[in-house]
């Protein structure tokens, strides 16, 4: 048994995807009842959130793990577990499992489902692939195996809506990558080597330099953060995202928003802003990601479907974590990833109580819906958390995040106001569908609709309860990112750990 | 500077929640419509612009790229 | 040997010509294909030296003990592995696409880009 917790994050999803399709034909050659798998990835993924759980005690005592293959760095390939690794990791897989119990409930009436739980254990393995390598070739592969099972699970149910989704998804997807291998051809190029570390080292000295850059070093980072930005659907690259949200069945979507489109975030802090140190190419990012807040949060307005109004506040949300992040300064990096961390949660909540409605009243679009407010009251109180939350209300988690994003952007009071103009607005929208959809009186179409099962609550409740904790006890949440914040801004820590070895 | 941001969030949060959840359907709806006519050049622009095709989308992606190179060549010299 | 780094370019510009103005699902995933296809040109061609060998050690080197003039005669073995793992994904990706279209053609009776819009806005 190998004790190394990094390499083991990998392989105990990516076995566990391997094997669900024989526990399926088992568990169905003996008659047994169809959920097996369903509990058996559940299983897979709480191990896995175990065992990065495991790795907090040694991270947070300044220690970066390091694991190798073959060679050591930089000849091989190997995974660095530092503070935004270890952040990004316990997001993906404590999601994670609260989308898989959700989906056990909510799947139940679909066929398919060996295929189904295969997926979601091989995009959890890209996510901690993507978070947990050192190698930029390795981010590449494990970030198209994140990409390929999220394309064929918006294309799940088959019908034309998610057909259309899928491959809007994936030829738009199949772009960013492009410019993102473009980017790595060009850098290996010009550095030789493909090792994280050692480029930062090699790309210190020329982006802080003082004399004009080559012509290939301005395209290096405009590839990375097209590509990337493609994956984290900023403006102008946002299109797939309104369109696959809705299409892919509800606990994916709740999964989708939350942490796929964290992933390209992830990309951006990783290789634009640690590796090539790209303070000088803030107030580009800082005017995408303003640009994303504006157009997501106005898209929303006319929207008739209830899951496509909640995807565009999905970029608006991405676009205040771009806005923290392209400032620069600390205060602005902690706000970014708290609010990474804030979205997550809330949208999948949100996501969770559409389709707790999509699973009762069978119906996502606003006009049929309405007075869901006595048969469904927790879904209604959750929903109702979920709309305060992301909408900066105090005692809310969004609150503080928003707050360090507004404070750091107060150099510029343009981008200041506009934040502010675009928060009032979510919390506006945000009413007016808990108001279409939970107020008024019920139409006679939905008379006998009833509460969501328990096991769809239980989830549901666990996300509202961290909102109101993280609301209540902002300290605790920068304390959480406080380590990611850390090794973002401080990237001489991660170099000397893993080229010199310890 | 803190405390001034609580007391302007519950201040406005208080009013949007009253306007939204509390007054009759027709006068919010009146109310809200008013987004629309202040936002006129995005909603009469930008979102029919989102027609759906998918090759209008692709374009989207490599302008973005392409403004995004320019901008990095003017910033970074 | 630059004029390998000519035709890579001309091949992703041409691949992407194909992507964004072509009307038809099947020509855009040949395009993606030929972009693609450029990508891998330019990064195998980075490894190339003049006059190297392939980068595969003969049975008689490591006898003999002379590897010591091998690392410097060979063309470098890393973006041929690049490029053959990057190969293997494009081709998970141009079929999912293609079952994808079929599926289009399915529901929609076409494969224009212009008329598959029921999602808009």
């Amino acid at each position: 048994m190998i004790e190394i917790p990094p390499i083991m994050a990998i392989i105990l999803p990516l076995f566990g995807a391997f094997l669900t399709p024989i526990v399926a034909f088992v568990s169905w050659r003996f008659g047994v009842r169809r959920q097996v798998c369903g509990w058996f990835a559940v299983a897979i993924i709480v191990a896995t959130f175990a065992i990065v759980a495991s790795m907090i005690p040694a991270v947070l005592g300044e220690k970066i793990l390091v694991y190798e293959f073959g060679r050591s760095p930089p000849l091989g390939i190997n995974l660095v577990v530092d503070g935004l690794s270890l952040f990004m990791a316990l997001m993906i897989a404590g999601i994670g499992s609260l989308v898989a119990i959700y989906s056990i409930t909510h799947m139940q009436h679909h066929t398919r489902l060996d295929l189904y739980y295969t997926l979601l254990l091989l995009i959890i393995t890209g996510m901690m692939g993507v978070v947990v390598t050192g190698d930029i070739f390795n981010l590449y592969v494990f970030l198209e195996i994140t990409c390929i099972s999220a394309y064929v699970l918006v294309a799940f149910e088959r019908r034309w809506e998610s057909i259309e989704a899928g491959i809007k998804y994936m030829i738009i997807g199949s772009l960013g990558t492009s410019f993102i291998l473009l980017g790595i051809t060009l850098t290996y190029g010009t550095a030789g080597s493909l090792n994280i570390a050692d480029l930062m080292g090699k790309f210190a000295a020329v982006t802080s330099g003082a004399e004009p850059v080559p012509l290939v070093m301005v395209l290096i980072p405009a590839l990375f953060v097209a590509g990337f930005c493609v994956k984290a659907a900023i403006v102008p690259f946002h299109a797939w995202l309104a369109d696959a949200h809705p299409a892919a069945p509800s606990p994916i979507s709740a999964l989708l928003s939350g942490v796929v489109v964290s992933i390209g975030m992830y990309g951006i802090l990783r290789v634009v802003y640690m590796m090539l140190g790209a303070l000088t190419i803030g107030p580009i990012l800082a005017v995408l990601g303003l640009v994303s807040v504006l157009v997501g949060v106005l898209m929303a307005f006319g929207q008739h479907d209830f899951k496509r109004m909640l995807a565009y506040h999905t970029i608006s949300q991405q676009g205040y974590v771009l806005l923290g992040v392209g400032m620069g300064t600390a205060i602005g990096i902690q706000g970014a990833l708290f609010h990474m961390l804030n979205i997550s949660i809330i949208q999948a909540l949100n996501f969770m109580c559409a389709g707790a409605v999509l699973y009762r009243a069978k119906t996502r679009n606003f006009d049929e819906l309405g007075g869901l407010r006595k048969s469904m009251p927790v879904t209604a109180i959750l929903f109702l958390v979920g709309a305060f939350s992301i909408s900066g209300t105090p005692l809310f988690n969004a609150y503080a995040s928003k707050s360090a994003i507004y404070a750091a952007s107060a150099s510029q009071p343009l981008y200041l106001a506009i934040a502010i103009l675009a928060d009032v607005l979510t919390m506006i929208f945000f009413l007016r569908a808990f108001r279409l959809v939970f107020l008024g009186t019920r139409p006679r179409h939905l008379l006998s609709v009833k509460e969501a099962p328990m096991r769809m609550l239980f989830p549901m409740c666990i996300l509202a309860v961290l909102c109101i904790v993280l609301g209540v006890l902002p300290r605790l949440g920068f304390n959480i990112v406080g380590t990611a914040q850390e090794a973002v801004t401080n990237p001489s820590n991660y170099v000397g750990r893993v080229l010199g070895g310890v | 500077m803190e405390l001034l941001h609580v007391i302007a969030t519950i201040l406005l949060d208080t009013i949007v929640v009253y306007f939204s959840l509390v007054v009759k359907r027709q006068t919010s709806e009146r109310f809200w419509s008013l987004i629309r006519k202040t936002f006129w050049p995005f909603y009469h622009y930008v979102k029919p612009g989102h027609s759906g095709i998918l090759s209008t989308y692709l374009l989207w992606a490599v302008v973005g790229f392409v403004a995004i190179f320019l901008a990095t060549m003017v910033v970074l010299g | 040997m630059s004029l390998n780094y000519v035709v890579a370019m001309l091949l992703i510009a041409l691949g992407l010509y194909c992507l964004l103005l072509k009307r038809n699902l099947i020509k855009m995933v040949i395009g993606l294909g030929v972009m693609t296809d450029g990508i891998h040109l330019f990064l195998i061609s980075m490894g190339y030296r003049e006059g190297g060998i392939a980068a595969i050690v003969p049975a008689g080197m490591l006898q003999d003990n002379v590897a010591a003039g091998f690392a410097s005669a060979a063309v470098d073995p890393i973006p041929q592995a690049l490029v053959l793992t990057s190969i293997v994904i494009n081709i998970c990706i141009v079929a999912l696409a293609l079952s994808m279209a079929i599926w289009i053609y399915r529901h929609y009776g076409t494969l224009d880009p212009s008329e598959i819009r029921r999602l808009r806005e």
